[in-house]
């Protein structure tokens, strides 16, 4: 393995210092006011959920969208990069960047929530698994959409599908197919990290469940990784 | 193989090709002509809708990373990581499969070939069309791919990049590697080639070596009449009966006659033109070219003209 394709993402990054600044700058200035103004952390939680996933599929799908677009994607592939490698390594390349980017917006999560550390054991891997779920979501939202336009509004309705079936958005429903559904959906452990960092009632998620997220996500990626070429190929290639 | 777009247009007549190891092949025609649509499908970039295609002796068909990775291909669209250097880019693109056949550290000599040397730490959001246009060339060459595809590699291209990249296609056929090249260029980038393919309207109607098709303009010359076309339209003149005119052909901004007399019918054709009440703007009598033994054999221009002159009183001759 080279990972040609992931030192690539990161040098463009690095590069692009502006994006980059604004990649923190942005998520920081929205988490602030809610942690600052006392947001109930019912509320609190939601909003940062949502927000963490929307910064991974719309950071995911729309440069995918574009780079399909003006053709770039299309010629890394005929120089003959394995489609699962261009896939894989970029999920993997942006979900690292989605994480280094958020770092100040976690930081003042955690500041202003006046968290216990041990909440960190969850949140990080439990972070980690929704931001790689909200990448690889991307690229299937990429693969779907014909425009960056098209790809916005299916990344947006599909993120807050996820997000709605998580339980980010309503009152958990034990013993029904929406909880069976919400245990096995990679957000939930992060909406329930972020409840739980921010100070609200009951314990953060157990073990089982991070492990059951980050089993999730496995699946998703592996799934991806398995039709990466029929994906690259809608993605890569222009219509006509 | 043949290829037809999804919206129903053909891209390619069905053609039967083969190309063998060394051999430099132009591909001319005008826009349109499907020598874009061939470069793509020899570079797995369209898959045929008819028939079969094997590259570097295996089919193009399933899993095609591999045989990617031998085919340097420079499209018609020079499209680069804007943020990255030059020399970034050239590093990026020949690193990004593992079977590329350059040592790091070759790109120099090519970049100062190409006159990009001194712009190689420049990012190529700076670049000028030009500039991009020779990196993407540069990228393809560095290569050293045995099968190299370059659409229009003209476009954009100055007099030292032609010479930088003649000499780096004959590098590379020296060791065997096999070069096509898609152009609607006829002076130069021809002339290198062994063997030349006429495309026209997605068909194959010429397939033939160079020396063969030089060999058929021998003892032509053609003559280019521009008239003024105050009314519009092309002249309706037939100068087919004149002693040593071989052919006659409206053209965009007059007629063209082949003549196998050299200049000797200029004096009649010029006496018909008059007496058909067309005013002539401009004459040239000059040595035939591929572009001329396409035009007779398709009736199109590899090139059409654009420019139409307008009546100017002081260009009346």
């Amino acid at each position: 393995m080279r990972f040609t394709i992931w030192r690539l993402e990161w040098r463009l990054a690095f590069r692009q210092r502006r994006l980059l600044l604004l990649n923190m700058g942005v998520p920081l200035l929205l988490v602030v006011p809610i942690s600052a103004g006392g947001a109930p952390a019912y509320h609190a939680s939601a909003a940062y959920t949502v927000l963490f996933v929307l910064f991974g599929s719309f950071g995911s799908a729309i440069p995918l969208l574009r780079e399909g677009d003006n053709g770039l994607l299309r010629r890394i592939v005929l120089r003959g990069v394995h489609e699962p490698a261009l896939l894989g390594e970029r999920v993997l390349a942006g979900a690292g960047l989605d994480c280094v980017e958020l770092v100040p917006a976690i930081a003042a999560v955690l500041l202003f929530g006046g968290t216990n550390p041990i909440v960190l054991i969850t949140l990080l891997p439990s972070l980690v698994a929704a931001l790689l779920t909200a990448n690889l979501l991307g690229v299937w939202i990429a693969a779907g959409a014909r425009s960056i336009a098209e790809g916005a509004l299916f990344a947006s309705v599909a993120s807050l599908f996820l997000l709605h079936g998580s339980g980010v958005f309503r009152t958990p429903d034990p013993g029904g197919w929406g909880a069976r559904i919400e245990a096995v959906l990679p957000f939930t452990a992060l909406h329930e990290s972020l409840f739980a960092a921010v100070g609200g009632s009951g314990a953060p998620p157990t073990s089982g469940q991070v492990l059951v997220a980050i089993l999730s996500t496995t699946v998703l990626f592996l799934a991806t990784l398995l039709v990466a070429r029929n994906l690259a190929e809608r993605i890569t290639v222009p219509t006509g | 193989m043949g290829f037809i777009y999804p919206s129903g247009r053909k891209g390619l007549e069905p053609l039967d090709l083969e190309v063998g190891p060394g051999e430099i092949v132009a591909v001319l025609g005008p826009n349109g002509s499907g020598k874009s649509t061939l470069l793509r499908l020899l570079a797995t970039d369209l898959r045929p809708t008819e028939g079969a295609l094997s590259i570097l002796g295996r089919p193009a068909v399933g899993r095609l990373a591999r045989l990617r990775q031998k085919i340097g291909y420079a499209a018609d669209i020079a499209v680069h990581f804007d943020v990255l250097t030059g020399e970034e880019n050239a590093e990026a693109f020949r690193d990004l499969a593992p079977l590329g056949g350059a040592a790091p550290g070759s790109m120099e000599p090519l970049f100062r070939a190409f006159h990009l040397d001194e712009v190689s730490l420049v990012p190529v959001s700076e670049y000028s069309f030009g500039m991009r246009r020779k990196l993407l060339l540069l990228e393809a060459l560095s290569l050293a791919s045995p099968l190299l595809l370059l659409d229009e590699p003209s476009v954009g291209l100055d007099p030292p990049g032609v010479l930088a990249l003649r000499a780096s296609i004959e590098d590379l056929q020296q060791g065997g590697g096999t070069t096509i090249i898609a152009s609607n260029e006829v002076r130069a980038i021809p002339m290198w080639a062994h063997r030349v393919l006429f495309l026209h309207r997605g068909r194959l109607v010429e397939d033939a070596a160079l020396a063969e098709l030089l060999k058929r303009l021998e003892g032509r010359t053609r003559i280019e009449i521009d008239l003024l076309a105050p009314e519009g339209g092309r002249p309706d003149v037939d100068l087919s009966g004149i002693e040593g005119v071989v052919q006659s052909q409206a053209a965009p901004t007059g007629v063209v006659v082949e003549s196998s007399q050299r200049g000797r019918p200029l004096p009649s054709l010029a006496a018909a033109l008059l007496e058909g009440g067309h005013q002539i703007r401009d004459v040239r009598v000059r040595e035939p070219d591929l572009g001329d033994l396409f035009l007779s054999m398709t009736g199109e221009s590899l090139a059409p003209e654009t420019f139409r002159p307008t009546a100017d009183k002081d260009a009346d001759v």
